[in-house]
């Protein structure tokens, strides 16, 4: 199993995100949790792509459960009225 | 300090500049709208910079001041005299609050009291405080509320390469929240596409806001100035529904969106036809149309775009922040580059290679015009660090009762930053002592037959490679005798000796002498002018006075526009090389052997009918006797004075970077410098005031 590490979600990690991810949405057979409880900064790309990812589980039929979220991160994603298109343990 | 907060420092600081000239410049010439701008973006830029770094406090307090200075850009409040003293306090306010921002620090109590008071002041003028009531009703249903003004739709749309515009969106949303209440917010995720076709970096989100804030339209447009192009922008009113149906049909889905809207809690269905009930003018031209007709698709179109964000024509300046040492470093390698190839062009002239000669020629050329591009980096125009002396001048003269009209000549008349740094200290105390003791009170100056209006300017110029920095007043004057009476009594000169007027004058630069019958808190205490002196010294710099009795005082001070290199003349006295600054020869003579003849050892010559004293640099410094066959005299000039400099060779000009000598020799009369030539050999600067000095004094006796 291949972990990846990120402090922070910004433009800069979407790339590898979508890199990382891509194969294991393809073959989706479960919910798909990622702990992203190490991240403390989250800019709008990096939201942007996380509404593609849980679009994308919805349409395996799955769901995106992203736990243990920092306030920091939260609360970026209540600014821009995201939350809900994320979903997770928010 | 973080590289961040040092950003943020600088920053800060130019901003509260930018505040400070802006309302200095009211009080001198009345309240404007360019001003009151300048005034609003700088504490907003300060505001929003804060608020990047979490300093509440400052963020806090400039929200106040801010909100305060939106009312007076709108034309609800009308800026007072009494409220740009209350500005620049607050201005003064902000600054102690950055740097206790900076600096991790807790306010002080006597500066949570000064902030609680100002905060009162600025308050007390707001037309209402209702920007600091939290309204419950935001979560009512907005369009259930009679007047909505205040209330703004804000549609964002976004291009595809907005990431790479640098802004976050994130931060134009915080940006928003901070101009008032967000109160319904809508991410339009349709168009962001599935994790296979996403391209992670483009921009697909869109957004639908709800803010309710006291600002106006170009307020919040003016979050987005820096990214207005790489989106589309909407903003109306929500009681504008011909905007909000405009809206509604540029997007791809418009019945989804509106349903969304709806859904959302943004609007009820009503509100998008609902003319009647609302909208109290309608048009007169349309007055037995059936109400249908006015909000139809159609009539909306060409309604709507009043709304739409303007692109800014006006072409922005934009400066580069460097640290100074780095542009000291470029400035120090090209000196040394200059001095390497001044020596390539002595081998190659030895060499006598034409070809070699000419490109050395043009690289000299090139070099040049690199070091000069490099030394301008450091000019600025003295104007921005001037105007804040319009305060202190203001400021002085207020608190003692004066009225002083104060002008700056020759603003941007350019000099090396470091100069001006150096050099502001000096000024201001000059221009406090001026409008302290200088411009009589009004009363004073009436009986005197004056006008009850002081002057006192303040005027740069460039003079024969100096600046001139002039400080002139049309006050009372110098008072010669009672400088000479203190002077005695001090010990500082004697009874006996002979001074000229402008002797006198000088010797206000020495410490511990003032003629001030008062000593305020302003001036008067007698330090002070000699340290000015000294900082002008160090600047290569000279300071003299001139005054007349109930007419004025002009202080006249000579700077070398920059420290770093100066055009020298290079010439030969026994077996050593100097160089005397190219600015200060008037001429070169020969001495022949036959006048010298006539001299009798006298030391003078006849210049054209004129008597020139001359400095024998051979005894002076006892150098040996030289194999020159002939001896020359350059001229030199400083200020009034003449002298010639009695040389045994002449080798030209010579560009020459200023090495200091070292502390041993710093006190050598006469030497300001060293250099290294091209030859590798030692070449030391002549100091030629200090050489006049010196002379003037040996034919005086003294």
């Amino acid at each position: 199993m291949e972990i990846l590490e990120y402090d922070k979600l910004t433009i800069y990690e979407v790339d590898s995100l979508k890199k990382a991810l891509l194969p294991v949405v393809e073959t989706l057979s479960k919910d798909l949790l990622l702990d992203f409880s190490s991240a403390t900064k989250i800019d709008m790309a990096a939201i942007q792509f996380l509404i593609s990812l849980k679009k994308s589980c919805i349409e395996k039929g799955f769901n995106l459960v992203l736990p243990r979220l920092q306030d920091s991160v939260k609360d970026n994603l209540r600014l821009c009225a995201c939350s809900s298109l994320i979903g997770g343990d928010l | 300090m973080s590289d961040d907060l040092q950003l943020f420092d600088e920053d800060a600081q130019e901003q509260l500049d930018f505040m400070e000239a802006a309302l200095v410049n009211m009080q001198d010439n009345g309240v404007n709208d360019d001003d009151i701008g300048a005034l609003f973006r700088s504490m907003h830029t300060i505001k929003g910079t804060a608020g990047m770094f979490g300093f509440d406090d400052v963020v806090g307090f400039a929200h106040i001041a801010e909100n305060l200075l939106s009312d007076v850009r709108e034309g609800k409040v009308v800026l007072t005299e009494p409220m740009v003293e209350i500005f620049l306090l607050s201005k003064d306010h902000t600054s102690k609050l950055i740097s206790l921002a900076i600096d991790s620090t807790e306010m002080p109590p006597e500066v949570k009291e000064a902030n609680d008071e100002l905060l009162s002041k600025l308050s007390s003028y707001l037309p209402s405080s209702l920007d600091e009531i939290p309204s419950d009703e935001t979560k009512e249903h907005i369009s259930a509320e009679l007047d909505s003004s205040g209330i703004w739709h804000l549609s964002m749309q976004f291009a595809p390469d907005f990431f790479t515009s640098g802004m976050d969106i994130l931060n134009l949303i915080s940006f928003l929240e901070d101009m008032g209440n967000i109160t319904h917010r809508l991410a339009q995720d349709e168009k962001v596409p599935l994790l296979k076709d996403i391209e992670p970096t483009q921009t697909y989100i869109g957004f639908q806001l709800i803010l309710e804030s006291e600002n106006t339209i170009e307020d919040i447009q003016e979050v987005f100035e820096f990214v207005e192009d790489d989106m589309e922008l909407d903003i109306f009113e929500t009681n504008d529904i011909n905007s909000l149906n405009a809206l509604v049909d540029k997007m791809p889905k418009p019945s989804e969106f509106k349903e969304k809207l709806i859904s959302e809690g943004f609007y009820y269905e009503e509100d998008f036809t609902s003319v009647a009930e609302e909208t109290l003018e309608i048009p007169e031209e349309l007055p037995t149309e059936p109400v249908e007709e006015v909000s139809s698709p159609a009539v909306e179109k060409n309604d709507k775009p009043q709304a739409k964000v303007e692109k800014k024509t006006a072409v922005k300046n934009f400066s580069l922040r460097v640290d100074s040492s780095k542009v000291d470093n470029l400035i120090n390698q090209i000196s040394e580059m200059v001095i390497a190839n001044a020596r390539i062009i002595q081998k190659v002239e030895n060499i006598g290679d034409t070809d070699l000669n000419e490109s050395a020629v043009v690289m000299g050329d090139l070099l040049e015009e690199i070091r000069s591009s490099v030394m301008n980096i450091r000019m600025v125009q003295v104007g921005d660090s001037f105007s804040k002396f319009r305060r202190i001048v203001n400021d002085t003269a207020k608190k003692i009762g004066k009225d002083i009209e104060f002008v700056i000549n020759g603003g941007d008349t350019e000099l090396d930053k470091m100069v001006i740094e150096k050099i502001s200290d000096p000024l201001m105390h000059m221009l406090r002592n001026s409008v302290d003791h200088g411009v009589e009170m009004p009363n004073d100056r009436e009986q005197n037959g004056k006008d009850r209006k002081g002057h006192v300017s303040l005027s740069a110029y460039p003079d024969a490679g100096m600046i001139v920095i002039e400080i002139k007043d049309d006050g009372k004057g110098l008072d010669r005798n009672a400088i000479l009476a203190k002077a005695i009594k001090q010990g500082v000169v004697s009874e006996n000796d002979k001074l000229s007027d402008k002797d006198i004058y000088n010797l206000v630069f020495e410490a511990g002498l003032s003629t001030a019958k008062e000593v305020s808190d302003i001036s008067g205490r007698g330090v002070g002018m000699d340290v000015v002196k000294r900082n002008i010294k160090d600047l290569r710099g000279t300071i003299d006075i001139d005054s007349k009795l109930n007419e004025g005082t002009i202080f006249t001070i000579k700077l070398p526009l920059t420290l770093a290199i100066i055009d020298g003349f290079l010439i030969q006295v026994g077996k050593t090389k100097y160089i005397i600054p190219l600015e200060m020869i008037q001429e070169c003579i020969e001495l022949n052997a036959a006048y010298k003849e006539k001299m009798n050892g006298n030391q003078f010559i006849n210049l054209r009918d004129n008597i020139l004293p001359l400095l024998d640099v051979r005894s002076h410094y006892n150098e040996e006797e030289s194999d020159s066959t002939r001896e020359n005299v350059v001229v030199v000039q400083y200020g009034d004075y003449q002298m010639g400099i009695l040389v045994d060779e002449l080798f030209g000009e010579f560009q020459t970077v200023i090495k200091p000598l070292g502390d041993i020799f710093s006190n050598v009369p006469g030497i300001s410098g060293g250099t290294i030539l091209g030859t590798g050999d030692i070449g030391l600067i002549f100091d030629i005031p200090k050489l006049m000095e010196h002379k003037i004094r040996q034919a005086s006796g003294l």
